[in-house]
Parts: structure tokens; sequence; C-alpha cells
């Protein structure tokens, strides 16, 4: 064991993590965007918008998060006519890939708010776009912050595999700071440590958020029976990012 | 768009595609295997009725779900300095075996602890509770979110690549390299993945269908 390694690199690794941090927002902000389009377009009436949605949210789900970064690193270039920045594909790979997701996030959570309440807000007098503003979204928001979280969890644990298209972020950092030294046990052991410590503590706070609007006011079984159903999806399908 | 398709290279380089279906099937079936054995363990000892075996299987879920995957391979890879092979195995069962034992844990929860006192104030045997009543309604439960586990076992084999286990992805940049022809390898083993997930779903069906005949005579 030899931790000089680690103090000694501490300033590069960190701001390897730096880009770390920025990714994963960045593509949360994304892929939560992208996943509400997808969610409306999902639960529209209209089964040409609506098919398109579950094939591409289904079909993204089923592969995996390297393939998609490829996909993102060899489609780009033909798409757009020149090259890109490695980052750039990387946030593009993690939107494309979370936005199915978020997707399914949004729709369970949409779909927790029961019909008579739209129905009733449309019967007083309020627009289609009114009534999810003021009704329905704000509900939804808070029966998703748990799996909204997970969500985040598994980002943040995917953007470690952008490494492999050349992005420096920490994973990366500290492998080249391995490449170097050599002191893998110590360079590793460390890297795990850090990701642990941030995915736990945001992990206990999905937990906390869970137990807050388990049962909000007046919501009564069916709120509880949703929240439980928001809460697997968070446990296990949603927490993936590979 | 001025690409010009050509997916005769797929053809050519068969055998490469064949050789990644090869290693992502196997390595994903020990995965898939081991975990289940790993992580049915895990789950029955987050619902065990001593305090410090709860608590370490607790912390060993946290512990290894918390973690990427792609930092426990090269753990296990480079600090520890297993083959690539075991150690791709090693790392993907501990992985999921942690997730797989939420999914264990959840699906016991799920019955009712007044059913388990019914039964056996019925005189059931402990073991006859648990065969006769708590297994049939867990197992019911508990197939659904393991084929997700199962599908997320394949996606996740993918990573050993990165450990230089020439499996399905491994080939995708393998053939781009070779050929130029990112494009093409990328479509085609999209497509098996796909499939895969396909299989698995198909067979999480038919095994619940056959859970559920059995439930009935039985």
């Amino acid at each position: 064991m030899d931790l000089r390694v680690i103090a000694e690199n501490l300033p590069y690794m960190l701001t390897g993590l730096q880009l770390t941090v920025i990714l994963s927002l960045v593509s949360m902000a994304g892929s939560f965007v992208g996943g509400a389009v997808f969610a409306m377009l999902r639960l529209s009436p209209w089964w040409w918008l609506r098919w398109p949605a579950i094939l591409y949210i289904d079909i993204v789900r089923t592969v995996p998060l390297i393939m998609v970064i490829f996909w993102a690193f060899f489609l780009m270039p033909v798409l757009t006519g020149h090259a890109t920045t490695p980052v750039k594909a990387a946030l593009f790979a993690l939107i494309l890939f979370n936005t199915s997701y978020m997707a399914e996030v949004i729709r369970a959570g949409i779909q927790s708010i029961p019909k008579g309440q739209v129905e009733a807000s449309r019967a007083i007098g309020l627009s289609y776009l009114g009534s999810m503003r003021h009704v329905v979204l704000p509900q939804a928001l808070r029966n998703m912050s748990p799996a909204l979280v997970s969500r985040f969890i598994a980002l943040f644990m995917g953007t470690s595999l952008v490494y492999i298209i050349g992005v420096t972020e920490f994973f990366r950092a500290a492998n080249n700071v391995n490449n170097r030294v050599y002191r893998s046990y110590e360079i590793f052991g460390f890297v795990a440590i850090v990701y642990f410590v941030c995915c736990y503590a945001l992990s206990l706070a999905s937990t906390a958020l869970e137990r807050r609007f388990a049962v909000p006011d007046g919501g009564g079984g069916e709120t509880r029976a949703v929240a439980g159903a928001l809460g697997r999806l968070s446990g296990s399908d949603l927490r993936r990012p590979e | 768009m001025a690409y010009k398709f050509d997916w005769g290279v797929l053809l050519v380089y068969k055998h490469l595609l064949w050789q990644g279906l090869v290693l992502t099937v196997q390595l994903s079936a020990l995965g898939m295997v081991l975990s289940l054995a790993l992580g049915g363990l895990i789950g029955l000892g987050r619902r065990a009725e001593a305090r410090p075996l709860r608590w370490l299987c607790g912390a060993y879920i946290e512990f290894f779900r918390n973690i990427p995957l792609i930092v426990q391979l090269f753990f296990w890879y480079f600090a520890v300095g297993l083959e690539a092979f075991p150690a791709a195995v090693i790392g993907l069962t501990v992985y999921t075996s942690a997730y797989i034992a939420e999914v264990i844990r959840s699906g016991l929860q799920s019955i009712p602890r007044t059913q388990i006192e019914a039964a056996r104030s019925f005189g059931m045997t402990p073991y006859q509770v648990i065969r006769h009543v708590v297994l049939p309604q867990a197992l019911m439960r508990v197939i659904p979110p393991l084929g997700v586990e199962f599908i997320n076992v394949i996606k996740n084999s993918s990573i050993a690549m990165t450990i230089s286990i020439t499996e399905l992805t491994f080939q995708t940049q393998q053939i781009e390299s070779l050929t130029f022809r990112g494009f093409e390898a990328a479509t085609a083993i999209t497509v098996l993945y796909v499939l895969l997930a396909l299989a698995i779903v198909l067979l999480m069906a038919a095994i619940e269908r056959v859970v559920r005949l059995d439930l009935r005579l039985g």
C-alpha cells in the first residue's frame, strides 16, 4: 500500500471527476427533455406517434451502453459530415441511451396521476396544457423523484464507459495515472471508493425521497401502489447504466 | 448522406461475429447462473433471523451495486491479477448478484407475515411453510424482474471488452478498425443484442408458464 500515489495525482484525478459530474448533469438535463418528449409520444392516442416511440424505447434498452457509444462515434460523422470531438459523441450517446429510460420513468410518473383528476380539471375549464402544468406534472414530478435520482446514479456510473472513446473523465484519468505509476490496487481501490461514496450518498437521498413521498396527504392506497411500482422500477430495471 | 453501405464486409468477417457471439453467450450464461445462485443466497440472508447476517448481506448489496462494473472488472483484472475470462465472470457475477439479491428480497418481502403465521398455526413445519406457502408465490413475483436482470447481464457482458475479452462489442471495434465499416458492424451487432434480449424474454415467458402450470397441479 502506498497512498502517496493517490495524494500526488489527486489534482489530476479530480479534474477528471469534474468532467464526470459535468457529463452526468448535462446528459441528465438532455435526457429529461428527451424522455419527456418520448413519454408523451408513447402516451399519444395516435399510433403513428406511439409506435416509433415504443420501438425506440424498447430497442435502446436492450443494447449495451458501449454499443450506443460506438454508434454515436461512428454515426455522428456520417450524419453531420465532419468529425466530432469525443466529448460531444459521449454526451450524444449518454443522452440517446438515457432518454429511453427517462421516457419510462416519466411515463410511469404521468400515469400515476388518476385520469379522473385530468377530467375534473378539464371540466372546471383548464386547457389540456393547463391541466398538465397545474395538476398532473407537479404531482407526477413528486412521485418520480426517487426514480429520477436512481437514474442519475445509473448515469453517473455509466459515464465511466465513455473512457473507451478517449474522454478523460474520472475513470480514464485514474487509468492514465495507473498506466504511468502502475499501482493498480491503490488507484482502482481509490476509484471504487470515490464512486461508492458518491452513489451511495445519492441512493440514500433516493430512499429518503421515496419514504417522504410514499404516502402523500390524502393520496390513499392508489398513490401508495404507484409509489411501490416506481420503487420497483427504480430498484432494478431503471437503475442500470449498461 | 454521401456514405455508401457495404454489407458484404459482414459476410467476409462472419467468423469474427460468430466468435464474439459465442463469447458473449458463454459469459452471459455463466454470469446468469452464478449470480442467480449467489444473489439468491444473499437475498435470503437479507431476510435472516440473525442481525449481523442481515447487515452483512445488506452491505454486500450496497457496496457492489454502487461501483461501476468497469471499475470492478479493472480491479479483478489489473489489481488482483486474474486471467481475463475469470476476472470477467467474477466481476459480472458479483455485480449482478447484488441486484438479484434485491429482486429475491423484495419477492420474499411481498408475502405478508400473517400468511406465514397462519400456516404455522395450522401446524405446518417451517420447511412446509417455505415449500408450500412462501416459495410458490415468491417465485411468480420474481420471474419478471429476473428477466430484466438477465438482459442486463447480456448488456453488461459488453464491458468485458475493456479487459480484452473478444466478445460481440469488441468485434464491432475490430471490424471497424479492419475495414472502416463501423456503421455496418454496429448495425449487425445491435441486431444480435436485440435478438439475445428477445430470447431471454421468450425464455422467461416459457418458465413462467411452466411454473404456473406446475403450481396449479401441485
